[in-house]
């Protein structure tokens, strides 16, 4: 190899590999982040699709250059090189992607740690459909503990807040233990750590909040877990994200993240509501989920009232499981 | 790969012109039992998440199961393999007649346990959606029957062809070799089957 | 390394060419055993169910067109967007890649005369119609609306009679896979030609030997579990229905044992494909060809232990979602190993742009987005963002339509010559090309940044924020469906009207292309005859090559000599 190809070679390399970087960073692809994991997973985003694009300029590019370099060429009727294999460039292309997929593997490894160190995630079996309360004996259940191989787990100690959420088509219900409190709208607390105990009451559904980067199934006849910690002010939506009958895509809920204080006023505001007036406002959504979900559908997409009332009339008519 | 092959290759001569292909089909019948063994395999291994993940299993409530009855079956259906394997040796010594008495006597057994799975059945004190054991237990007993019925009617068929003269020799017995395996096949998963649901 | 470079083109195949008659064409239209007519009626069965499942997705992206459910409404999206995946995975890609290609190749290529249970290959294909007439008359009857993966409780409460319909329509088509794995297995193993040893046979051989373990293995799981979905439907019982006790999750875990394996049936024997139509149209020999046969194997094993993927928020133990990311992900290197050689079989070679090659090049781009980003969905915590978003739909097109769609095109226009005996128009072919090409990437591309943003799959309406991509990606759709024309004008008017094809239009070095176009009965004149390695291409002089298609000559002679007094 000449000298100046040599310095082709290493030229390309280097671009490269800018490109890459550059790329990795500037991809615009996700939305804001809103939890204290979120950047975690957005670094170990970043460096995947750093090298997602280092493999995707090479493949590409190889591939435009023999397609450019190797045509036929007019006239030429001839066969090409007729090398068949190279022991040293198997092993070189047999390890390199064996060793991007160790760090990747491991890096997964270690965000995932981060992030659910601590949270039973696995869930558990229900006896029967009916929502249980006894986390405080299954936390210390050793089954579902990660033992990790490689890092140290983060021990991440027991929640601030727990709130049990029900999944039901089409609506999401929050279930504030402390209080009691029942809402359709889930608040939270800045800065603080929560642990959402998941069911559904019908078929399965997916808790998801792109901002937070976070998603769970939610099943009926058992309990799954998700455990953060919202560090931004501000609204969000929930998100179902497992097929869940026709309105489906329509199941959405909102997310507050408030600050303490607004966090206690609102909750002292709800059970006052929900009080005098013999649960009239915030159990509204116990009684009529469809409408709750309506309505925070309505906020986000500014549905006409007609469309709604037969939305509510199809979810409605929808038979239960059994 | 290499050039050199293709001149040893023309060396081969125009020996087979036309010839019947030897037969595999012993060995796609094994195939297809890997197949079937993969189906049960799948409905074992959910068994198995079911009775490892609940509390209680089988789920409170449900009967006792008798173990005599299915213990004598059990012990039928195994006798059976060496019955039928008897089948086999015979025809291979070209002896029609052995092939005959010990096929009837497996397709007998056969018979009898069915019957005695019926029996069994319908004396159980618990129906098909009383809770997830009994619905594992009809549809995995249930499948292998049909698998047993199966095998039985397949047996009954060559025993029907060996009335035909010369229809079986020692050289040529597809039909016999594939009912025997087949019927293996059968006694394998019972065993199986019976340590899932009686013994454990 | 040159000095052969100038010699004429390849010619492996009889001067005079002399022909037994082929099938007749009515044998197409009825229960044959010959693997060739066989293979044929495989390919056209699914190429009309290819335009069904494509003209669902063209309705599906008409609803998408606009964030408003305003074209199918809620319900008949659903069922739309399931029609559309079953289709085209059952009744599409699986058979068209093993029944079709498979049958139509595998026994050529060995140099065997049919298949080894040719009456059961017959039934295999005749129970593709039925599963197929059944998931139509679901389309006017009641439609399942569960989605492909028909995960219960829903699929126990989304309407009985077209659950019921979807399943019986799988356990058809899954029956005709395995008994077609039977078949290919024992072919491939048992009836090679005297003389080739199993490192002899062409890749696309290994390949299918790879995707038939996985069906023979795989597809009964996902028998049991529409069988145990059957009895919850009909029967009352309650394996997967909490409220009786049952466990919703088990049937995940057997549908994705099936399912994701599938996956390599669907691409493996494409795989295999692209490994024979490079090296013909880049005149070379495939590189590394002993890596390439045994990364099928590699991929086939590991591609049994990773199923519980597609369920890392399916409140999956840690230590299951922990091994099946690692395992997923090693996937990536017997993978690589296949991309990676393809390349160096284009280096230094001398590339003909036919349609063939076009779109084999357009697989191996395009198949290596859909890997990449397959690798990310494999990283538990990058997958629990993304999962059941529009980034896996993503994922998924650039696999089996860039992959296996690309793949099973680029078989077409290769292989069309010998199974009709006339050549496609190339101009026509291109236009195609470049169709499917743009369109593919307008469709599916926006689909990554949708995914990642917050849009969730399944759904009829969505959040206005997402109304631009989703317009691209529509439009990006309907040029897709309008790419099929071009094809389906050309292939129908070739086959009737296009310019002979000769034995070996492409100068190829397998065994198919040794015979006639389309071959006869038993597909060779006489013994075939393994004269050269299937890829040595620039490995023979002249005067071998010449002395190689002299050995073919005779041998078709002696034969129509022979076949002369019966076939008159
Ligand atoms: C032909 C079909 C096909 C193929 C080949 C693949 C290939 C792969 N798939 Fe895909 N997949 C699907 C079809 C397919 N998939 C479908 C249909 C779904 C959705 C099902 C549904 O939910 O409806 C799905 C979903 C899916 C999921 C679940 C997503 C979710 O629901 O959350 C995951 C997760 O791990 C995954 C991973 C992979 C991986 C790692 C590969 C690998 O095999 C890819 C390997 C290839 C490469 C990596 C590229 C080439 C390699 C190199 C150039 C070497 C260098 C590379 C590196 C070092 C990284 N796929
Ligand atoms: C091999 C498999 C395959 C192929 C080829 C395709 C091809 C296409 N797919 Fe599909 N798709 C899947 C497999 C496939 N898909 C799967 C597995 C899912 C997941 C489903 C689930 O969630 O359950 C899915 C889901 C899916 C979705 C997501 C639905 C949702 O989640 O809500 C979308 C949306 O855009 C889509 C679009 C398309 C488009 C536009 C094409 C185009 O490429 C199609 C091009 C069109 C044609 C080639 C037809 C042209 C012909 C005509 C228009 C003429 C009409 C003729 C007659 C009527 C005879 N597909
Ligand atoms: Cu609830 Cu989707
Ligand atoms: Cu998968």
């Amino acid at each position: 190899m000449s000298a100046l190809s040599n310095i082709i070679l290493v030229a390309l390399g280097i671009l490269l590999t800018l490109a890459s970087l550059w790329y990795g960073q500037n991809h615009h692809l996700l939305p804001e982040s809103a939890a204290e994991s979120a950047p975690l997973f957005d670094s170990l985003f970043n460096s995947t699709m750093t090298i997602a694009t280092g493999i995707f300029l090479v493949v590409q590019g190889v591939l435009l250059y023999c397609i450019v370099r190797y045509r036929k060429r007019r006239n030429d009727q001839g066969d090409g090189d007729p090398n068949h294999g190279n022991v040293l460039l198997e092993i070189v292309w047999t390890a390199v992607p064996a060793v991007i997929i160790l760090w990747l593997g491991l890096a997964s490894l270690d965000v995932y740690q981060a992030v659910y160190g601590g949270a039973d995630v696995g869930g558990h079996i229900h006896a029967a459909m009916a929502m249980e309360s006894s986390h405080e004996a299954e936390a210390g259940d050793p089954s579902y503990a990660y033992t990790p191989a490689v890092l140290p787990g983060k021990d991440m100690g027991q929640p601030d807040l727990v709130v049990q959420v029900q999944g039901m088509q089409y609506a999401w219900m929050f279930t504030y233990p402390d209080s009691g409190l029942v809402a359709s709208e889930l608040h939270l607390p800045l800065n603080k750590r929560v642990r959402l105990d998941m069911t559904a009451l019908d078929v399965n559904h997916a808790f998801w909040v792109p901002q937070f980067r976070l998603k769970q199934d939610v099943i009926p006849g058992r309990e799954t877990h998700l455990e953060f910690v919202p560090t931004q002010l501000g609204q969000y939506p929930i998100i179902c994200a497992e097929l869940c009958g026709p309105y489906h895509g329509v199941m959405a809920g909102q997310l507050f993240v408030d600050t303490p204080e607004a966090f206690e006023q609102w909750q002292e505001e709800q059970i006052l509501a929900a009080h005098p007036e013999g649960k009239a406002v915030a159990l509204a959504s116990e009684s009529q989920p469809s409408s709750a979900f309506a309505t925070a559908y309505q906020q986000r997409l500014g549905i006409s009232p007609s469309e709604l009332s037969s939305l509510r009339l199809h979810s409605g008519s929808l038979p239960s499981a059994g | 790969m290499q050039g050199s092959l293709a001149s040893e290759m023309l060396m081969v001569g125009h020996s087979q012109a036309h010839a019947e292909h030897p037969d595999h089909r012993v060995f796609g019948i094994l195939m297809f039992l890997v197949a079937e063994g993969c189906l049960f395999l799948g409905l074992f291994m959910a068994y198995l998440a079911y009775s490892l993940t609940a509390p209680i299993w089988p789920p409170e409530g449900t009967p006792e199961r008798e173990l005599l009855l299915p213990g004598i079956n059990t012990v039928i259906l195994l006798s059976s393999s060496f019955v039928i394997h008897k089948a086999g040796s015979a025809i291979k010594a070209d002896d029609v007649k052995g092939l005959r008495l010990w096929f009837a006597l497996t397709a007998l057994m056969g018979a009898i346990f069915l019957a005695g799975q019926l029996y069994e059945y319908s004396n159980l004190e618990f129906g098909l959606t009383t809770n997830l054991f009994a619905s594992t237990f009809y549809v995995l007993t249930g499948f292998h029957g049909l698998h047993v019925l199966a095998g039985l009617l397949f047996i009954l068929a060559v025993l029907w062809r060996s009335f035909k003269p010369g229809h079986y020799s020692a050289q040529h017995h597809f039909g016999v070799e594939a009912a025997e395996i087949y019927w293996h096949f059968v006694d394998g998963v019972w065993v199986v089957l019976f340590i899932l649901l009686y013994l454990l | 390394m040159t000095q052969l470079q100038d010699h004429p083109r390849l010619a492996v195949a009889p001067k005079v060419e002399l022909e037994l008659p082929a099938e007749p064409w009515w044998r197409f239209f009825t229960f044959s055993t010959d693997h060739k007519v066989i293979g044929i009626q495989y390919l056209v069965t699914t190429f009309f169910f290819y335009l069904v499942g494509g003209a669902l997705a063209t309705a599906v992206r008409a609803e998408l067109a606009t964030p408003e459910a305003d074209f199918l409404g809620f319900e008949r999206y659903n069922g739309a967007f399931t029609l559309h995946a079953t289709i085209m995975i059952f009744l599409w890609i699986v058979p068209a890649l093993t029944g079709g290609f498979g049958n139509y190749l595998v026994p050529l290529m060995i140099g065997a005369r049919d298949m080894a249970f040719p009456k059961l290959n017959a039934v295999a294909f005749w129970l593709v119609p039925p599963s197929g007439i059944l998931l139509l008359a679901s389309l006017f009857i009641e439609a399942p609306a569960a989605g492909w993966t028909s995960y219960p409780p829903l699929s126990l409460i989304s309407g009985k009679v077209g659950e019921e319909l979807w399943i019986l329509s799988i356990l058809l088509a899954g029956t005709s896979s395995i008994l077609a794995a039977v078949n290919f297995i024992t072919t491939i193993l048992k009836m090679r030609m005297p003389g080739m040893k199993m490192e002899d046979m062409p890749l696309f051989c290994w390949a299918m030997l790879a995707a038939s373990v996985l069906t023979l293995i795989a597809t009964p799981v996902l028998a049991g579990a529409l069988i145990l979905l059957s009895f919850d439907l009909l029967a009352g019982t309650a394996f997967f229905n909490p409220s009786g006790g049952g466990d919703p999750v088990v049937y995940q875990h057997m549908f994705w044992f099936y399912s994701h394996p599938a996956v390599y049936i669907m691409i493996l024997p494409v795989f295999g494909m692209i490994s024979e139509i490079l090296p013909v149209h880049a005149r070379k020999p495939i590189f590394a060809y002993k890596a390439i046969a045994y990364s099928s194997l590699a991929i086939c094993f590991l591609g049994l232990i990773v199923w519980a993927h597609h369920m890392f928020t399916s409140g999956t133990p840690d230590w299951m979602r922990v091994f099946f990311m690692i395992a997923t992900m090693a996937i990536a290197v017997p993978t690589g190993i296949k991309v990676f050689s393809w390349l160096a079989t284009l280096w230094g070679g001398k590339i003909h742009f036919r349609s063939a090659m076009l779109f084999g090049l357009g697989f191996v781009s395009m198949f290596v987005i859909g890997g990449l980003s397959g690798i990310i969905l494999a990283s538990v915590p990058l997958d629990i963002h993304v999962h059941d978003t529009y980034f896996v739909v993503a994922h998924l097109h650039y696999v089996l339509f860039g992959g296996s769609v690309f793949g099973i095109y680029a078989g077409i226009y290769h292989w069309f010559p010998k199974m009709t005996g006339r050549m496609l128009n190339e101009f026509w072919g291109r236009v195609h090309f470049v169709l499917t090409f743009v369109g593919f990437n307008i469709c599916f591309l926006p689909m990554h940044k949708l995914g990642l943003m917050g849009m969730p799959r399944r759904v009829a309406q969505y959040d206005p924020q997402f109304a631009d991509l989703n317009w691209i990606s529509s439009v990006g759709a309907f040029m897709l469906a309008l790419s099929t024309l071009p094809f389906l004008v050309n292939a129908i008017y070739s086959w009737v009207a296009g310019p002979k094809a000769g034995d070996n239009p492409w100068q190829a070095l397998t065994l198919e292309w040794t015979t006639s176009s389309p071959p006869p009965h038993h597909n060779f004149y006489g013994d075939p005859i393994l004269l050269t390695g299937p890829y040595d291409y620039g490995l023979h002089s002249k005067e071998t090559l010449d002395y190689f298609a002299a050995q073919l000559q005779t041998l078709r002679e002696l034969a129509l000599a022979e076949a002369e007094p019966t076939s008159s």
